[in-house]
């Protein structure tokens, strides 16, 4: 039986008068890939808000880690976030005052790691992806791609169920690009995470076990892709 | 206060003498239509006076006084008018004003002719125009991010360089001048309700604080411009990163160099004084404190970054952690906020030990001043009846040395001296001090011997001590000898007794040698408009230092909300990946309490450090302002609260995603 990390049913996202999700059913199991592909304001974007429990949906419900974030309230979904996914974003966004070693040693003291093992891990997490030697240096005096690695670093340190990449790829070159995708994919494979990708990219989206293809705000679409890792 | 020339009215003060006595008249136009004095219900119509009861009783002993104001007496001014009861004073009302100045100056009718408006000026513009710089310069870089965009924006469809900076100096400009009418509107509004109610402590009349039109048009100037070249200069292109990455061209070494040798000479200062030794220290003190404050200057930045370092690195929790970081990464735009309040800080040290030192010398306390009084025909044992008669006067009596030094030895008891002597230590009966004081050092030499011989021939031997603590140089001269001791009977001089006296002590004294022989007479010098300016200049720094507070706690708000928000997509980043909302918070606070909390140390240290220096190389006696202190640190106090309340309030965003999508 394949267990399920993510699963969306029904979910419906307004904005006012705006329906940015309309009636999304989602499952992902773990250590699967996923990539949401679409046009902008295909509501791509707010779908993975709601399945990370960044937003609320209007109705329908998800269930992450196996805990439905319904009745959960900002506490308690900060909690999950904490302990059961990872984000990496298109600018990375790493806290630029810390060093890319506590950037990513910030996401094991979240979930309560000792200082000190959360240093050996992230340590560790920053050699796996080749930046080990930057480790010292803040986000501001690295390069876009080794910016990124870090924030996949920070992504699977702590060994979450799913991880969230929103156009991971988005502020890189082609050849950073797919050596970021790839080292994010196979870093969650190693980790058993579920990797879920928003992204603009065919490129991208063809590293995934599965495409999804959203369209005012509705999935029109389900590709297995045979490339995927 | 008296109104401005564009309210028509006109007044003029005019001194004569009645014998030895001042008479002080003022004219006032009689078709004014101005504020009303202190002391009288109605300004004297043409031809009418008001006149202080002494003046009235005087007239009518002497009825060729009255020749001194013309009209017809219609009241007498009442004493919230006076500021002595036995005053000679009227308000004379004259029917062509045409030929009288106009009045202007700060409070009360002692300042008639504007005496003393200068120092006020220069209080007001420290305490207020300092802190609204700024303000000023905070506000032009409000938004500097999203600014910065704009600017960007435009700079990449190929508009010139200098178009950018145009617009960009148009835009703070304008807004500058928009700010600028709705202050000067809302002062307008405020004015009346303000001033009817007596700021701080000023007998403050509407008209003074009216807003002419050159005033206006200066203030908009003003803020216009500047806000134009700082919008031009916020505008200019900056390397990437370059806010935070980079240095001072100083060495590390070289930064902290000239605060701490300004810190080491101010202390120096203060060791040396409270040591007992004598120095001229007026150029170490001038220059510790020019050095102190460049040093606190260029050691500000170093300063908030090593308090955010050292709390980053020593902390557990994990939001100090993160608001030391931030705290130790970007310490210029920190200290860019801070600026004006470590100003205030210093200014205010300053600006108080300057009035603690006038407080020295006019007197201790409101109602009581230095008063030499003259009593003739008075005999020793009628003085002693006197002075038992009025024991709240303290009375000091000299012998002079029949050496060749002519050295005058004074007594008085502890009670006397302590109002007068500006020491830490406390009066002891025997104690000896040498008058001195900042203009006039003691003629005596340290260490010499005196041998003295009262008037009734008994030997007396007094050793002159090494501080000089005493501050009678007007009483007794610089080559006296003050012993703390009450005065033997025997001695005291039948001619002539000083006393140190408040107002009712004035009166009670008056009143024993009434009792005595109504004919003798009570003379003082009481200098009861020194006391007033003294009044009015405290009552104006502390409404500056009010203002300027209020301006530079403004000013830091602002600035720090503009942070915290402009922070709030990396915030939002750190929410999203699952940072509880109360580490946030923590955080949030600790990036405003930090800087603050290092900054104001350091200009409360150095600003005390100044005070105490020119306390002591002014006085020569180690000055001791802690009252300068508290409020430093109580205006640190409050600054650190409403940060916390800031931090709080500001500090985490409800909708992480809105935050997220606008990076």
């Amino acid at each position: 039986m394949i267990s399920q990390v993510l699963a969306a049913s029904d979910v419906l996202v307004r904005f006012g008068a705006t329906t940015a999700v309309a009636g999304v059913d989602l499952e992902v199991a773990a250590s699967e890939s996923v990539a949401i592909v679409g046009p902008s304001g295909s509501g791509k974007s707010s779908l993975m808000h709601c399945l990370a429990g960044l937003i609320v949906p209007t109705s329908g419900t998800v269930h992450l880690a196996g805990v439905d974030l319904g009745p959960c309230g900002p506490e308690q979904r900060a909690a999950l976030r904490r302990s059961s996914v990872g984000f990496v974003f298109q600018f990375a966004d790493l806290v630029p005052e810390l060093s890319l070693l506590d950037n990513v040693a910030l996401a094991c003291e979240l979930i309560g790691s000792s200082r000190r093992e959360a240093v050996q891990d992230a340590g560790s997490a920053l050699d796996r992806l080749g930046v080990g030697s930057l480790a010292a240096r803040r986000p501001g005096q690295v390069s876009g791609g080794e910016r990124q690695r870090a924030a996949v670093a920070r992504a699977l340190v702590h060994r979450p169920k799913v991880v969230f990449a929103d156009e991971p790829t988005g502020a890189l070159d082609t050849e950073n690009g797919t050596r970021v995708m790839d080292q994010l994919l196979e870093a969650a494979s190693e980790a058993g995470a579920a990797v879920v990708v928003v992204t603009h990219d065919p490129a991208v989206a063809r590293r995934c076990a599965r495409r999804l293809e959203m369209r005012d705000g509705r999935i029109e679409g389900t590709v297995a892709v045979a490339s995927a890792p | 206060m008296i109104p401005p020339s564009e309210e028509r009215f006109r007044a003029q003060a005019f001194d004569v003498s009645v014998g030895d006595r001042p008479l002080r008249r003022i004219f006032i136009a009689g078709d004014t239509s101005g504020p009303v004095p202190p002391g009288l219900e109605a300004l004297p119509g043409p031809g009418e006076a008001f006149v202080s009861p002494e003046l009235l009783q005087v007239m009518d002993d002497e009825p060729f006084v009255a020749s001194f104001v013309p009209g017809q007496v219609a009241g007498t001014v009442s004493p919230a008018g006076l500021t002595d009861p036995n005053e000679l004073f009227a308000y004379v009302g004259v029917a062509d004003g045409a030929r009288l100045t106009p009045a202007s100056g700060f409070g009360g009718r002692g300042d008639v002719e504007g005496s003393g408006s200068g120092l006020i000026a220069i209080q007001l513009s420290l305490f207020v125009l300092v802190p609204a710089t700024g303000f000023l310069v905070v506000s032009a870089t409000l938004s500097s991010r999203a600014r910065g965009r704009r600017w960007d924006a435009m700079r990449s469809v190929s508009v010139p360089e200098p178009v950018v900076r145009h617009v960009a100096g148009i835009e703070t400009g304008v807004t500058g001048l928009v700010g600028g009418v709705l202050g000067l509107a809302l002062f307008t509004l405020v004015r009346r309700p303000l001033t009817s109610g007596g700021i701080g402590g000023l007998r403050w009349f509407p008209d003074d604080l009216h807003v002419t039109p050159t005033i206006a048009a200066c203030t908009l100037v003003l803020i216009g411009g500047t806000g134009m070249v700082l919008g031009r200069r916020a505008s200019r292109l900056r390397p990437v990163d370059s806010l935070h990455q980079r240095e001072s061209r100083l060495p590390a070494g070289l930064r902290w160099l000239p605060l701490v040798c300004g810190i080491a000479m101010l202390t120096t200062i203060g060791v040396v004084h409270r040591a007992g030794s004598i120095v001229n220290s007026a150029p170490l003190f001038l220059a510790g404190a020019f050095l102190a404050v460049v040093g606190l200057g260029l050691g500000l930045v170093p300063i908030v970054r090593a308090s955010g370092s050292m709390v980053a690195a020593r902390s557990h929790r994990l939001g100090w952690r993160l608001g030391g970081s931030r705290t130790a990464y970007e310490p210029r735009s920190v200290v860019r906020v801070l600026a004006g309040l470590v100003a205030l800080t210093i200014i205010g040290h300053v600006i108080f030990a300057v009035l603690t030192d006038l407080r020295l010398v006019v007197g201790d306390q409101r109602d009581r001043v230095l008063a030499d009084i003259t009593v003739t025909d008075l005999t020793t044992s009628d003085t002693a009846s006197v002075l038992a008669l009025s024991p709240r006067a303290a009375a000091f009596t000299h012998s002079t040395d029949r050496g060749p030094t002519g050295a005058t030895i004074a007594y008085a008891d502890c009670t006397a001296l302590a109002t007068v002597i500006a020491t830490d230590t406390p009066c002891r009966a025997g104690d000896v001090y040498r008058v001195a004081n900042r203009t006039f050092p003691s003629d005596l030499p340290v260490q010499r011997t005196y041998e003295i011989e009262t008037r009734d021939g008994v030997p007396i031997s007094v050793t002159t001590p090494e501080v000089e603590a005493i501050d009678l140089v007007g009483m007794f001269g610089t080559s006296t000898v003050l012993i703390a001791s009450p005065p033997p009977t025997a001695q005291v001089p039948i001619d002539r007794v000083e006393h140190l006296v408040g107002r009712a002590e004035l009166l009670e004294l008056q009143a024993a040698v009434d009792a005595i022989d109504p004919s003798l007479q009570v003379d003082s010098n009481i200098e009861p408009e020194q006391i007033e300016r003294y009044e009015h200049h405290l009552a104006i720094a502390r409404l500056g230092a009010i203002l300027g507070g209020l301006l530079a706690t403004l000013t830091f708000l602002v600035a720090s909300v503009d942070r915290l928000l402009e922070r709030r997509s990396h915030t939002a980043t750190l929410a999203a990946i699952g940072v509880p909302r109360r580490t946030l918070r923590t955080s949030q606070i600790a990036q405003l309490i930090l800087p603050l909390a290092a900054a104001l140390a350091a200009a409360n240290l150095v600003g005390w450090l100044i005070a105490q220096g020119y306390l002591a190389y002014g006085r020569l006696v180690p000055g001791s302002p802690t009252g300068q202190l508290l409020q430093g640190i109580g205006l640190s106090a409050t600054s650190i609260v409403l940060a916390l309340a800031v931090g709080a309030i500001v500090s985490v965003p409800k909708d992480i995603v809105t935050h997220l999508r606008a990076e």
